[in-house]
């Protein structure tokens, strides 16, 4: 009795499924009609041997490389490593100098706030009027001058090196 | 798997080393995966045009973004994801085919690349008789069939590492895979019967 043409395709998707996910990928019914089938189907086994065959045909391929590839690879992760290390650091050091300048802002606001508030009778001034003037012509601007150095990374132009990269 | 001269020998090592950009460990990773790399891009582009710039160009990647490769999956679906994506930014340039594009437009129709008169990479590679039966067939298929045949069975990569790879769930792999198979297998059983 000819087998129906649909066994042949059914078991044909079986055969691509188990290639494409390894045998794994079958359950045990499927691993057993496929053994089942291909015992007594030779154009099945056809097909399978075919893939097997292509499949390994895949490793019957030897690429040449530069043998100068390596060592140009090997050259250039070197220097962009050099370069990432810098740009490393010199981030570390506008951090510290960042921080750096705000403790100072707000040392230097306090001693002047201090200072002010004994001034303030001397000169005729409100406390309140002084206190005004030190936070509009000295906090302000320290405190921008210090988040200044917190901006600067984003600057394009200190931090490109010289091929005009950013690093 | 050790690295050799590093010591290294798992993921997790790995990931510590590419977080603090050992150049070490990154030797040893190109040594390791080079060959792997190049035949990678090869059976992505076609040709070799190209393919040692984006050889070049990933492992530079690899040390800039090391920090993304977190070690709970193998190194090679991350590798190859970093290496796929600069192909297709070269293609995309070059406004040669995508390998995203195609089965959009017609999955029964595979989009030729264009004919070179020169021998493919494949056939100038190929070892055996069976492989220059199949080199002619590689150099016709469409890209995305290509990686997925040396993605599963070259690279042994799963289903799911593929899928990750690729950026398409796991039955459009599967189906990468059953077409491209199912091409070079009829071109070989052709070849041989004409033979």
């Amino acid at each position: 009795m000819p087998i129906d043409r649909s066994d042949h395709q059914s078991i044909r998707h079986i055969i691509d499924k188990s290639l494409a996910g390894g045998t794994r990928a079958l359950e045990p019914q499927a691993q057993q009609s496929l053994r089942e089938h291909l015992a007594t189907c030779a154009a099945c086994q056809q097909y399978l041997d075919a893939s097997n065959r292509a499949i390994a045909s895949l490793g019957d391929f030897s690429f040449a490389i530069d043998p100068a590839l390596d060592s140009k690879v090997l050259s250039s992760i070197a220097a962009r490593a050099q370069e990432l290390q810098a740009a490393s650091i010199q981030r570390k050091r506008l951090w510290t100098t960042s921080l750096l300048a705000l403790a100072l802002t707000v040392i230097g606001s306090i001693a002047a706030s201090q200072l002010g508030s004994l001034a303030a009778p001397i000169f005729h001034f409100q406390p309140a009027q002084l206190h005004l003037a030190l936070a509009t012509f000295w906090i302000a601007p320290s405190l921008c001058f210090s988040l200044l150095f917190l901006l600067l990374p984003f600057s394009p132009a200190l931090f490109r090196n010289q091929k005009g990269l950013s690093i | 798997m050790t690295l050799p001269g590093t010591g290294y020998t798992d993921t997790q090592e790995i990931a510590r080393g590419l977080r603090h950009r050992d150049v070490a460990l990154l030797n040893a990773l190109v040594a390791q995966y080079q060959y792997r790399l190049v035949r990678y891009l090869i059976y992505i582009l076609g040709s070799r045009d190209a393919v040692d710039d984006l050889v070049q160009e990933t492992w530079l990647r690899v040390l800039e973004r090391g920090h993304t490769y977190d070690g709970r999956s193998r190194f090679e679906p991350w590798l190859f994801t970093i290496a796929r994506n600069l192909a297709i930014d070269t293609m995309r340039k070059r406004r040669i085919f995508s390998l995203d594009a195609t089965e959009e437009d017609d999955p029964e129709q595979p989009i030729a690349p264009p004919i070179s008169s020169e021998p493919s990479p494949f056939e100038q590679a190929a070892r055996t008789e069976d492989a220059h039966r199949l080199a002619q067939s590689l150099a016709t298929l469409e890209p995305i069939y290509r990686e997925a045949l040396v993605l599963r069975f070259q690279e042994d990569l799963s289903l799911q590492e593929m899928a990750k790879v690729v950026g398409a769930p796991v039955s459009t792999v599967s189906t990468r895979i059953y077409r491209g198979l199912a091409a070079v297998r009829a071109h070989m059983e052709g070849a041989e019967h004409a033979n």
